[in-house]
């Protein structure tokens, strides 16, 4: 499976509020709130995972294929990156 | 007037008159106590000395826990078990070595969609998901999986969820983090400062682990879970219990401490540890409790909690569903062979994608384990705290009142529990510290008020 790669820029913080994540970059005065299925993406991420292993238990959370998980985790990530919450690390 | 569910228990010169239905104790002398018995005869008088105690009592109305009835509707919660392994080595614990299954998570999934299915059936909008082993964080992604999964599911659904782990603290402190920030209450077995630790508690390769489990600890004190530290009392640690308490207030913030006293096994024998005596237990659990109750963190001993009524002394007979890493569903979360051993069979049925198959008549046969149904305990002012005890360790079919160690270590500290809400530590203390007040406290066969009460709660 393919994907492209991510990272959490250093500086963030978050608070898990069991039903959603709140992460703040206080460099940026900005905050983001992830409910659901984010949110459970955003602590699996934060377990530091082996990849495999990620995608397996987020399919298995989400109920669906591990393609599709991947599909899912890596539209979630986009958005992260475009709100400036994740890094592309891969060029 | 009735007397039903009034006890009395001699202590010293005195009498502790207690009504828990009503949450009213008193201690009063041996004559006013004669008054207050009569109160009760047939035309009995209402001595002065003794109508402020009969006004709280009957000024209150009785709450009695109600006894499971009907159809499966709620239980009191799904208990998952990832593994019966264990990473620890405890001197003491006869759960079997070797490899063990790890619960695949198409278990815990159908665990989960039958458990909210049965709660969003019935109309119920909260629930509670516990996590036994074992040690359930060797088993880590089942039990994040059954998280999130199980908060996903519950969300949609309207229900909220409570999770609760019983752990040994023996992990990376990244685990640690996530269980501090995802379980809302944990139970940590830790059994004292690092020499009774790593003597009773050391992983099982034989190395210390005081400082891993406690480095967990402060993590939990920190989190956002809720801590209880549960202590097993042996002969090895007794000693060093008031030190203990004493380290645990200045370095954590549990909300409760619990403390119970080993129960010898095989294992336990095997590598010379002892149970710790009745009256060494009792004298130092309430010595721990003092010291705790000052930072206002209860000391427990779970079967005699006086704040709390129950008439089932654990989940068996509360409609726990317990599954195992075989998708067997129990109403005990202890090793299947253990009961067995005894002849008893808790044993509900299986969970598949199908929901819980449970044949008919288990949960009722499972309810029976209820304290109305045990005859040694109808007259004893425990009854509504302790029901009776583990099965598996403690026989209640003897006659009433054939009072054994067990209701001995109970009684005693049900009853200091009950002198030190009234502020009678001095006499509390005085009698603790007379050994043949551990006698005493088994010689009555009833507590009752009135002895010609038969006993039954019903």
């Amino acid at each position: 499976m393919n994907g492209r790669n991510y990272r959490i820029p250093s500086g963030l913080f978050w608070v898990n509020n069991r039903d959603s994540v709140t992460v703040v970059d206080p460099a940026r005065a900005v905050c983001e709130k992830l409910a659901d299925e984010k949110a459970v993406l955003w602590r699996l991420l934060q377990q530091e995972l082996p990849r495999d292993e990620l995608i397996r238990l987020y399919a298995a959370i989400r109920s669906v294929s591990e393609t599709d998980a991947l599909l899912e985790i890596n539209q979630t990530l986009a958005g992260l990156a475009a709100a400036g919450f994740a890094e592309a690390a891969d060029g | 007037m009735s007397a039903e569910d009034i006890f009395a228990i001699p202590v010293a010169d005195r009498v502790l008159i207690y009504a828990p239905l009503h949450a009213v104790s008193a201690l009063v002398n041996r004559a006013a106590y004669e008054e207050f018995r009569t109160s009760f005869a047939p035309g009995g008088r209402n001595a002065a000395c003794v109508v402020p105690i009969l006004s709280a009592i009957y000024g209150t109305v009785p709450f009695r826990p109600e006894k499971r009835t009907g159809p499966l509707k709620e239980p009191l919660f799904l208990g998952i078990l990832p593994t019966r392994g264990c990473g620890m080595g405890c001197r003491y614990c006869d759960f079997p070595g070797g490899n063990h299954q790890v619960m695949p998570l198409s278990v815990a999934k159908n665990a989960v969609d039958a458990y909210l299915m049965l709660l969003s059936d019935h109309s119920i909008d909260h629930g509670a998901i516990h996590f036994f082993g074992g040690e359930p964080f060797d088993a880590p992604d089942v039990v994040q999986f059954t998280v999130e999964y199980a908060r996903l599911a519950a969300n949609s659904k309207k229900i909220d969820l409570h999770f609760e782990a019983v752990t040994n603290g023996l992990y990376p402190k990244s685990t640690a983090a996530w269980i501090s920030q995802n379980i809302d209450s944990v139970v940590l077995s830790f059994d004292g400062l690092p020499a009774a630790q790593n003597t009773l508690r050391p992983y099982r390769n034989g190395t210390p682990s005081f400082d891993t489990v406690f480095a967990n600890a402060v993590i939990f004190s920190r989190g956002g879970c809720d801590l209880v530290i549960r202590s097993c009392i042996s002969q090895t640690n007794i000693e060093t219990l008031a030190d203990w308490a004493g380290f645990i207030l200045e370095n954590l913030d549990p909300s409760a401490v619990c403390l119970e006293p080993m129960i010898e096994t095989p294992v336990s024998r095997a590598n010379n540890l002892s149970a710790a005596g009745i009256r060494d237990f009792v004298r130092g659990f309430v010595s721990a409790a003092d010291l705790l109750s000052q930072n206002a963190v209860p000391a427990v001993y779970s079967t005699a909690e006086t704040r709390l009524l129950k008439t089932a002394a654990c989940p068996l007979g509360q409609d726990a569903l317990i599954v195992t890493p075989e998708g067997n569903v129990n109403a005990c979360y202890q090793v299947e062979r253990q009961w067995v051993a005894l002849g008893l069979d808790f044993r509900l049925g299986r969970v598949t994608e199908d929901g819980f198959g449970i044949p008919a008549g288990r949960v009722e046969e499972m309810r029976k384990h209820h304290v109305d149904e045990k005859p040694l305990c109808s007259n004893c002012f425990c009854r509504y705290h302790c029901a009776g005890g583990c099965p598996l360790v403690h026989p209640t079919g003897s006659p009433a009142g054939q009072y054994d160690e067990y209701c001995m270590q109970t009684r005693m500290i049900t009853a200091a529990s009950l002198l030190t809400e009234l502020g009678q530590v001095e006499l509390r203390d005085r009698w603790l510290t007379d050994d043949s007040s551990f006698a005493g406290i088994i010689a009555s066969p009833t507590d009752r008020v009135n002895p010609g009460f038969n006993g039954s709660a019903g």
